[in-house]
Order: C-alpha cells, then structure tokens, then sequence
C-alpha cells in the first residue's frame, strides 16, 4: 500500500501540521512547530540528521524546536565522557528530559536466570558505569534486559534468581537514585529471551519492592507479545516508569499499524504520565520527507 | 459472543427516530471491499424489521446469529444471515461425550442455512474443564471430519470462534489462532474455518494484522469490538480497524466482516453502528 494515502485515510483533518509545503519542517516560530507536546516523546538522538546534521547538540536544538521535551539514546554508555556531559547540559538548558539508556541488553546469553557471583559481579559492574553515566548526562533510568532463559531449570528458579539480582542492582542504585527499567520483549523477534509480558515484569517489580526497580514498556513488543495494551497499563501502572513506542506491523511510527496511539497516549496523559516516551522505531518514508511525516504523525497522535 | 446485555439501550422507537437522520445521511454507497455484516445480540431489544431496514440503508449486507423463523424479515430487506447459530459455547466439540449432541445441532444449522442460502455455520471447541489442549484439539478434529463432508454437500462453512479466555469466556478451548489453524490443517477441508473475533483476540494474543496475514487461509470470517471495552471501534479504545480493516483486504478474503461491538450506554446505537460501518468501509 502506498502509505501517502494510507496517512490521509487515517488521520483525521484537523491535525495542526508540523509540516510546510514539500514536506519541509516549519520552523519560523508558528504555534504548531514551537508548541510543546503534550507528552515527552522522544526521538533518538540522530532521528532529524537529515534537518539538523550529525551534531547531538543541534539535532537536540532542533527537537526542542519542533516541540520535543526528550530524546533517547540507547547507545549513551558508548559515547566519550565528555559527550555525555555535553548532551546533559544542553538538555537541562533545554528543559528536556533523557530517556532510558541501554546498561545491559546481552539476549545472547543467559545471566538474571542463574545463580552465579561472576554474573552479579559483572552486571553490578556495568550498573555502576552506568550510574556515573547518568550523573555525567543527567539521566534519571537505566535499561536492562534480563537475558535469556535457561531451558533445564524451572522457571520459578529462574524467576527467584532474576529477583533476587534486581534486589542487588536496585540496593547499588539508591545512593544515585538511578531507576532501573527492565524491559519485557517479544519472542517473535527475539526468542529465548526470559522476559516477555508485563504481568511477569510487574511480578519481577513487586517482589523486589523498591523504587530504582520498574518496567519499561514496549508497546510494539506487547503487541505483538499479548495485545491488550491498555488493561495491561492500567493493571501495571505503579511499576510502570517508562515506554517505547512503535507501531505493529512494521515498527515504525504511529498510523503505520494497528496500534491506536493516540487514545492510547490520551490514556496516560489523562493518568497524570509524566514520564518519557522513547520513539524506538522505524521511519517509513526516508530522508527530510520521512522526518517530517515522523513529527506530522506525533502532532496527529498528540492532538486529542 | 453472546453477553451480558450491559450496555445495550432500550427504546427502540425513539432511537430510531433518532437515527433517521443518520440513516438518510448513510444512505451512501459503500465501497464495498468489505462486506460488512452485524451481530443482532448487541441491539437488544431493536425490533429486527426496522433494524434490518436501517442496516441495508447504510450498506450492511448481512445480520448475524438471527434464529431462522427470522430470516424472511432479513431477506425482506435484501439482507443475509451471514452466520448461523448451533450449539453452546461451553459445551464444544473437545469433550466427545459432547458430540452426538452439538453435531446434531450443527448439522440441522447446516440443513437450513443451506436452504436459505446463507454461507456460514458457528461451531465452538468448548471450555477445558481440565482437559489438555492436544487432546482436545484431537477430539475436535475428530467431530468436524464427521460433519464437514456434509457442509460440503450443502455448500456451506462451518466456522469455529476464536473467543478470550483472560476475560470474557474463562477456560474457553480455541483462544489461539496457531491452535485453530492447526485444526483447520488437520481437518483439511475448504468447509471449516476459524472466525477470527479481532476483539477477542486482541485481547488474548495481540499481534492482528501479523496473525491474519499468516492465517489467512484459516479465516472465513471477522468480528469486531473495541479494546478494552468491547465497545465502539473509535478513537476510544487501542485498535486501529482502518489499518486492520486494509490487511483483511489486502489478504483477498471475499467472506464478511460482522460488527459484534456493544454501544457504549448513552450513545445512539444506530449512530454507533453507522460510524463503524463507515470506519471499516476502507
């Protein structure tokens, strides 16, 4: 299907355009390019390279101008020191908050599910880098992925190892505050992974108890995984401290699938969410175009 | 399936009074690569003759789960029984013991709707009481190759409901596609499909237009609601049925998509019906 008149088959009129003629973003200070959304979407650090270049700094620049209060970026615990400083600053200027970073998402290997000091020490080592990268960036979470499940020992096992680490990482983060979001995900694309619906993040949450310990939802995964997205939100809410988005199929940007986002996203606004929501999908259409449709799709989505 | 009848609004004269207006409004022509078809159990106590004349004005082809002393009214109005009752929902096909009854059921289902030239035939698995999936997949099988041949005769299909068992029919047997696709592949006849309920399995699976694409060869027929809620299928609830409405399309299915979705309390149900009508006519 051409996805032109895909988008003007499923949005509706009165969506306030980001978007001038040719697809080119419109940034002169019109109210629908500088107001902010009401959400804190956020788009990955490189997302607008093609309208604001390969610089962090300038592509944060031109988010706040397009009316994102938050990027993301997966890869922060990679990138120099001083970098990291850098992008925390101009984001605190800025008003912005930084997403979830990766601390550790290793799906080749099994790690929570085991009973094993070299693992705790290894996965406490890597929190505490990430806990100096969050300070130096200003970060307030950090992601983990549980790893893989093992196939031999029952899972309850498994489940009481994986809590029984998360207790550890989250007693390591309290100094910091650093909260640690575990991120369920689903097995279509990732199978043999441990962690894949939400009820089981929330059971991982409750028994550790403590605040540097919440989930972060996915939804393109728990769509795929288990639907009924909203139920789940709403059963989950208090350990609930971050989201992704992504549409189904496709992983790419709302109105691509058949996630209904933007009730979804009226959903957690009219909860009172305050949070980040990390644009860690696809774009469907490339170059300038693309990244002007992206910011199109999130203002139609943002309009409710 | 059938529920509570929570939801439902009484009074049929005024809202149809109500709705004639939109009825004139929705007189349209619908593009039609969706034949679209209503579930009669979520309009309550509408009269069916009025009901089945508002329908065919606003391009509904078909009214669902409607008892066959009722059919003439339906074809009055040029209207079809897309899919026709049988037995019970609890007491399915994965209990032997249940057979002889609920074949007995779907057979004479199969001798009337073929009379009338209705396509479809609804059959469920039945709820597990404890019984393991395989082997109630097998006793299933069993049942519908003892019946299909005759649907074959007849020219008709007998579907059988993907239902949820998170919420709505605890314990219920066929509340996964890949189970019911297996038994469609096992059965391997062009008479016996699943209806695939996007309400229900949203619900329980997620993953729509995936699972449609992969099953389309299992799928004879559709049926919506808005999750959660089972209510309309608009901005209010998580699906996108414009975008899951083109996958069925795009998959080639000829068969009929029925509105199984409860009016929200308060809302004009004709108006509902004519909303959703208009957001899957894609």
């Amino acid at each position: 299907m051409d996805r032109r008149k895909f988008m003007a088959g499923s949005f509706a009129a009165g969506a306030a355009a980001a978007v001038g003629p040719a697809g080119t973003v419109m940034g002169q200070g019109t109210e629908s390019s500088t107001r902010p959304f009401q959400l804190r979407y956020a788009p990955d650090l490189g997302r607008f390279r093609h309208h604001a270049g390969n610089d962090p700094i300038d592509g944060i620049k031109f988010m706040h101008e397009q009316g994102f209060r938050a990027v993301f970026d997966n890869g922060l615990m990679g990138k120099p020191p001083e970098l990291q400083e850098k992008i925390g600053q101009a984001l605190r200027e800025r008003d912005m908050e930084l997403g979830p970073f990766v601390i550790y998402a290793d799906f080749g290997k099994e790690s929570f599910v085991l009973d094993d000091a070299d693992v705790r020490r290894d996965l406490l080592g890597r929190v505490r880098s990430g806990i100096e990268t969050a300070k130096r960036a200003g970060c307030k979470w950090g992601l983990m992925v549980p790893g893989r499940y093992n196939q031999r020992m029952d899972w309850g096992y498994q489940t009481a190892h994986v809590v029984e680490h998360m207790k550890a990482i989250a007693e390591a983060c309290e100094e910091s505050g650093l909260v640690i979001v575990l991120e369920p995900l689903n097995k279509r694309d990732h199978p043999g992974l441990f962690l894949t619906t939400i009820s089981q993040t929330y059971h991982i949450c409750r028994a550790v108890n403590h605040p540097c310990c919440k989930i972060v939802n996915d939804l393109y995964h728990q769509q795929i995984t288990e639907g009924n997205l909203i139920p789940n939100i709403d059963a989950a809410w208090g350990e609930i401290a971050s989201f992704h988005t992504g549409d189904n199929p496709g992983r790419r940007e709302p109105g691509t699938g058949e996630i209904n986002y933007r009730n979804f996203f009226k959903h957690i606004h009219q909860k009172g969410y305050q949070g980040v929501l990390c644009m860690e999908h696809g774009i469907s259409v490339g170059g300038k175009e693309g990244e002007a449709l992206l910011i199109k799709a999130y203002r139609e989505c943002d309009s409710f | 399936m059938a529920g509570s009848s929570a939801g439902l609004v009484a009074g049929a004269a005024g809202l149809l009074g109500s709705s004639a207006a939109h009825a004139q409004d929705d007189a349209m022509e619908r593009k039609g690569r969706i034949k679209q078809s209503v579930c009669k159990w979520c309009y309550g106590n509408q009269p069916l003759d009025s009901f089945a004349a508002y329908c065919a004005s606003i391009g509904i082809k078909s009214v669902e789960l409607v008892e066959p002393h009722e059919w003439p009214i339906l074809k009055k109005h040029g209207l079809i029984c897309a899919m026709t009752s049988s037995h019970s929902i609890e007491k399915g096909l994965n209990r032997k013991e249940n057979h002889a009854e609920c074949l007995g059921q779907i057979r004479a289902s199969i001798e009337k709707t073929s009379e009338a030239g209705f396509p479809n035939v609804i059959c469920f698995s039945g709820n597990r009481a404890g019984m393991d999936d395989d082997e109630g997949l097998k006793n299933c099988e069993i049942a519908v190759k003892e019946i299909v041949g005759f649907a074959e005769q007849k020219n008709v299909m007998i579907c059988m409901e993907l239902l949820n068992s998170k919420r709505n029919h605890r314990d219920y047997m066929c509340d996964r596609t890949r189970w019911g696709a297996t038994l469609v592949r096992r059965v391997g006849s062009p008479n016996f499909r699943l209806l695939y309920d996007i309400y229900h399995m949203q619900v329980q699976e997620g993953d729509v237009i995936a699972t449609i694409r992969e099953y389309k060869d299992c799928i004879g027929h559709y049926h919506t609601a808005g999750v959660p809620g089972r209510n309309e299928l608009d901005e209010r609830q998580e699906l996108l049925y414009p975008a899951i409405m083109r996958a069925i399309v795009e998959t080639g299915f000829d068969g009929y998509v029925g509105q199984e979705f409860i009016p929200r309390r308060g809302s004009d149900p004709l108006a509902s019906l004519a909303a959703a009508v208009a957001l899957c006519d894609v």
